[in-house]
This record gives structure tokens, C-alpha cells and sequence, in this order.
């Protein structure tokens, strides 16, 4: 799933035929893709939008689309490229939540890529701490840090617990700047 | 608007009715200038004794069936071009030899190789669509947005689904631009062919008056080739509008 969603979305598709296209593109067969379609675009709740075009979205619904685009082909493993990074900050909130419901209901693995210390504690399981510059004694992988805060989480609850301040200062050591 | 629309016609009006004054004058008895009028009936005549359907006929199909040829290559090479930087890098040479040849430089050669004719007028306005059509989608498939070819690989497209879906498409604005720019050489280069060398077609019939002193036929021609021409390009806009709202852009966006 693309970082920049304004440009990842077929402008001159709606919302359905947007999602359509990675079921296209799996060769199902044109009768079953209606419900298919349906189904994802509830999970994401975009059906009163369903016949849209991106440029008439918010940024938010746009990268909806592509989650449920990704939905869609009823992926395993969804790897994600910083997705919520040019979202404000309330959006980003509440595509964290549902995410994280997103995985808890389909089972999803989700790879998350991200600059955001808190969003990587708040999403993650296991959080996996790359070095800028990697040199020989230093390799790129800094740390692995499982994450064993309780689920579901909640974005004031979660983020007070002494657990996850404790996380984030650990992780913050290797941003880089001391 | 419809004011304004009368407005239009106020300066053309005028200037036909200085014609016809001219010509009914001082001009009487010219072989260069008719006046309006008798074009006009010139073109009853020739509206009657089918010459005129026939010989648009002849023009408006071997401009379209040439633009068909000559454009429809031109843009399916030109996307070849425009996906892959080795078959563009390959093909530079000789585009960039052949594209600046003048196109009625070829109607001799077309002459020697097809006689008088159909395709003789086909091949010559097919090469002269060929080029800037190329040119044009060439263009438009280098400015497709890479993130959505990335898209095309995430989702596992195939390369066929690819060009169908994604490239095709995305270069559609662009094409109509390039249509309406084909629609005209392809009109300009047939009625080229047709007072050059071919005898068939509207720019035969008005080369034929000229020769014959017929002024008033020769202007007939000529102003109802104008008509022609303004009415191709109307027709070609619309249609570009029409899809344009098709494809989800906002209403007045089409140009």
C-alpha cells in the first residue's frame, strides 16, 4: 500500500471500480465482484461513497480506498509505507483504530512501515528498529522490541499506561539524535 | 448568448455584401471574384447534380480512413515509445529523420507507386498523421504517472491489462488533444492531394472550377470545405467534453 494516496488511486475509476481493479486484476470472474466490492467497502464504511471519484474524497477516505482496495485481494500480509504519514492528526487517529480492528477481525499480518515512535508502539506487536547510516559494526537493524501492551487498545488509556512511556523512551535512543 | 451569437454573424454578413456589391460593380465580369449569390446557386447546382455529396464523400472518407491508418499507428507505436525507454532510444534516429518530411513531398511517390486514387490519398495523409500523432502519444505515455504503473505491478496486472487499464486511460485527455490536431492535417494533407494530383474529391472540384473560369463554383467549393472544416472541429470538441465528463473530470475542464 502506497504512502502517497492522492496519486495510487485510478483518477478516472470511482470508488468501487477502484477496488474493482485489484479484483480484476485477480481474474475473478465479473459476477462475483459486486459482493465482493460491497463487502470490503463496509468494512472500511465507505458504501454511501461507493460511487465517487477520488478527487471528490478527503485524504482519509482516499487511503481508506486503498485498504480496501488491498482488502480486496484477501491478502495474507499487508505491507504498508508510512500510509497515515500525510494524514492530519485526528484522521490518523481514527485509521489507527480501525487498522488495528481491521487485524484483530480478519487476521491480517501487517507490516507497517513508519517515522512515528508512538504509532509503532500503539499498532505494533513487535517493533523492529532500523539505524540511519548503517555501517559495518553498525548494521541497520538496531532493535527488535515486542510489544506486549493489552488489546484492543485505546488511543488515552494506551498511551498513559507506564508500559508504553517506557517503550517509547527506549525506542527513542535510537532515533538517531541524543 | 443569443445576442451574441447574432453578433457573430454581423462581420461575415458585411463582408459578403461588400462582395457581392464589388463584383455586381466594379468587379463585373471578373475571373477571379463571384459574388456570393451566384455561388450560392453554384452550390444548389452542385448540391443537385450530386457532385457535391459525392466529392465530400470522397474527401471526408480517405481523411478519416487515413487518420485511422496513419493516426491509429502512429499512437500505438508512440505508447510502445513511451513504456520503454530502449525500443524509444532504438527508434530515435530514424523518427527524428522521417517526421520532419514534408508530407505532399511524398505525393509523386505515392503517384508512382498507387496511380490516381484512393490509396494513393490514403498513404499520403496516413504518413502525414503518423508522425505528430507518434509524437503526441509518445508524450502522453512518458507523463503517466509512474505511482500508478507501481500500482499496476502491487496489484499483479497483467502487462495487456496494464496498457488496457492504466496507460490507455490515463493518456485519453491527451489523445483527444492529439485527435483533433490529426483531424485537421488529415483534412488539410487530403484536400492538398486533391488539387495537387489526385483527381477525385472537394479539392478536385475546386481546382476543376478554377481551371474551367467558373469563380463562382471555385468559391462554392471553397466555402463549403471551410463549413467542412469548422464543423469536424466542433464535432471533434464535443466529443472530447463528452469523455472527458465520462471520465470523472469536472464539467468545463475539457480543453
Amino acid at each position: 500500500m502506497f504512502q502517497d494516496y492522492g496519486r495510487a488511486l485510478l483518477p478516472w475509476r470511482t470508488v468501487a471500480q477502484n477496488v474493482s481493479l485489484a479484483l480484476e486484476a485477480a481474474r475473478v470472474p465479473a459476477a462475483e465482484r459486486s459482493g465482493r466490492i460491497e463487502r470490503v467497502l463496509t468494512t472500511v464504511g465507505l458504501v454511501p461513497h461507493a460511487g465517487k471519484y477520488p478527487a471528490q474524497l478527503s485524504g482519509g477516505m482516499q487511503q481508506r480506498v486503498q485498504i480496501a482496495r488491498c482488502l480486496a485481494q484477501q491478502p495474507q500480509l499487508l505491507m504498508m509505507d508510512e500510509p497515515f504519514g500525510a494524514l492530519d492528526a485526528m484522521t490518523r487517529e481514527s485509521l489507527q483504530d480501525e487498522l488495528s480492528r481491521l487485524v484483530r477481525e480478519q487476521g491480517l499480518t501487517v507490516m507497517f512501515v513508519t517515522h512515528d515512535l508512538e504509532e509503532a508502539i500503539y499498532l505494533g506487536d513487535r517493533v523492529i528498529a532500523l539505524r540511519t547510516n548503517p555501517t559495518l559494526d553498525k548494521p541497520s537493524l538496531a532493535a527488535i522490541i515486542d510489544v506486549k501492551l493489552p488489546r484492543p487498545r485505546e488511543q488515552l488509556a494506551t498511551k498513559e499506561d507506564p508500559e508504553f512511556l517506557r517503550l517509547r523512551r527506549e525506542l527513542y535512543r535510537y532515533l538517531g539524535h541524543h | 448568448m443569443g445576442l451574441q451569437r447574432v453578433r457573430g454573424f454581423v462581420v461575415p454578413f458585411l463582408l459578403f455584401a461588400v462582395l457581392e456589391l464589388y463584383t455586381r460593380t466594379v468587379g463585373q465580369g471578373s475571373d477571379a471574384l463571384a459574388p456570393p449569390s451566384a455561388a450560392v446557386l453554384a452550390f444548389w447546382r452542385a448540391l443537385a447534380d450530386g457532385s457535391l455529396l459525392a466529392g465530400t464523400g470522397f474527401t471526408l472518407g480517405s481523411a478519416a480512413l487515413g487518420l485511422l491508418l496513419g493516426g491509429g499507428g502512429g499512437v500505438l507505436l508512440g505508447i510502445v515509445l513511451g513504456l520503454s525507454q530502449r525500443a524509444a532510444r532504438v527508434a530515435f534516429l530514424s523518427v527524428e529523420v522521417l517526421r520532419p518530411m514534408p508530407s505532399v513531398a511524398l505525393i509523386p511517390l505515392a503517384m508512382l507507386v498507387y496511380g490516381f486514387g484512393l490509396r494513393m490519398e490514403l498513404a499520403v495523409v496516413a504518413f502525414a498523421t503518423f508522425w505528430p500523432l507518434l509524437i503526441l502519444a509518445q508524450a502522453a505515455t512518458r507523463q503517466v504517472e509512474p505511482q500508478l504503473l507501481e500500482v499496476a505491478l502491487a496489484l499483479g496486472l497483467s502487462p495487456a491489462a496494464r496498457i488496457v487499464k492504466i496507460v490507455l486511460p490515463a493518456i485519453v485527455p491527451r489523445l483527444f488533444v492529439a485527435l483533433r490536431l490529426g483531424v485537421t492535417i488529415a483534412l488539410v494533407v487530403a484536400v492538398t492531394v486533391e488539387i495537387a494530383a489526385n483527381p477525385h474529391g472537394m479539392g478536385y472540384a475546386m481546382s476543376l472550377a478554377q481551371q474551367s473560369l467558373d469563380p463562382a463554383g471555385m468559391l462554392a467549393w471553397l466555402l463549403w470545405i471551410g463549413v467542412i472544416g469548422y464543423a469536424l472541429n466542433a464535432l471533434t470538441l464535443r466529443l472530447q467534453v463528452a469523455m472527458a465528463r465520462r471520465m470523472g473530470a469536472p464539467a468545463g475542464s475539457g480543453a
